[in-house]
């Protein structure tokens, strides 16, 4: 397995460097044509010596850190389930064992460089149930909502793609307050406001930024000056069109993907 | 307005329709979940089983190199 790992892991200085971790440097640098400080800092983590291994770097405990993560994201999913769909113990474990076992998330676990996604599983589903606990909660909801909010914001510097979270915070609202048929709801729809929609308003105003920062920093830019790439930005360009897979199957749209 | 009556027959005040924990739980949804007294201890066992079903599935992700 290569690909990406060169970028992430092999060739960055911020994961494979002897000193001192430098958070600035990780906090405020672009990987990849990607800005996940936090996926970085876990790489680091595992950051490790062997002299064997062609690269002088093992890939164990990469693997074993996507491995705990895709673990505790099954139990996540099993919490989450049990607690969306009115404790059924059966429908629980069913999902979640589809999602422990699923050739889908191979990629995700098998593959160094995707630990952005699996660290951003993490965090997204354990903000989701802190998200429903706060919306059950009768005492400390606002502890619930900070918790929510601070792993929301683990999630999205994890991987950008989380943003979607107050949108299916929103979903989830429906689904855990009474019956999800709305015409039964015994709530009225000015609360569902004040209760829902306006505790959001901080996690969609965090969603705008990031994703703003995602396609600045796609396009090569470096979000006015804030942020620096840890290699070229054409070098980063030129590495994603040089996709192999994508050009040996030759479909139009996924080329389009990468120009 | 018919279809709100016999809807309102049917699924809202149809105990059999309602989940448990709403207040309205029918005698035998009632025992059903006092019968599970092991619950808490089911959901230890499934965990165990859902981490043994990822460590069999990712064992062959250590044959991977950089």
């Amino acid at each position: 397995m290569s690909w990406d790992d060169y970028d992430y892991v092999i060739d960055n200085e911020l994961v494979r460097n002897d000193g001192k971790t430098d958070l600035k440097a990780i906090f405020t640098s672009v990987v990849s044509l990607n800005y996940h400080p936090v996926t970085i800092l876990s790489l680091r983590v595992n950051n490790n010596d062997c002299s064997k291994c062609p690269e002088g770097i093992s890939p164990g405990p990469f693997i074993t850190g996507n491995i705990i993560l895709h673990t505790l994201n099954t139990l996540l999913v099993f919490i989450l389930i049990f607690l969306l769909f009115r404790k059924d113990f059966v429908m629980a474990f069913i999902v979640a064992a589809l999602i422990a076992v699923h050739p889908l998330h191979v990629e995700s676990v098998a593959w160094i460089s995707a630990r952005k996604d699996v660290l951003s599983s993490f965090f997204f589903l354990s903000g989701l149930i802190s998200w429903i606990s706060y919306m059950r909660a009768s005492k400390n909801k606002f502890l619930w909502l900070l918790l929510s909010f601070l792993l929301f914001i683990m999630a999205t510097l994890s991987k950008a793609t989380t943003v979607v979270f107050p949108f299916v915070a929103i979903i989830t609202s429906y689904l855990i307050d009474g019956s999800p048929h709305l015409i039964y709801r015994k709530e009225p729809l000015k609360n569902f406001f004040s209760r829902v929609i306006i505790p959001l308003l901080p996690f969609f105003a965090v969603s705008l930024f990031i994703g703003f920062m995602a396609i600045n920093v796609q396009n090569g830019e470096n979000f006015l000056g804030m942020l620096h790439f840890s290699r070229e930005p054409e070098d980063a360009v030129n590495a994603a069109g040089d996709f192999s897979v994508f050009q040996r199957i030759g479909s139009p749209v996924m080329d389009s993907l990468f120009i | 307005m018919k279809v709100t009556k016999h809807t309102h027959a049917h699924v809202r005040e149809n105990p059999l329709s309602r989940f448990p924990q709403e207040g309205k739980a029918t005698p035998l949804v009632r025992g059903l979940v006092a019968e599970d007294k092991n619950r808490g201890k089911n959901i230890y066992v499934a965990f165990v089983l859902l981490v043994i079903l990822v460590l069999l599935t990712y064992s062959g992700a250590y044959r991977i190199t950089l």
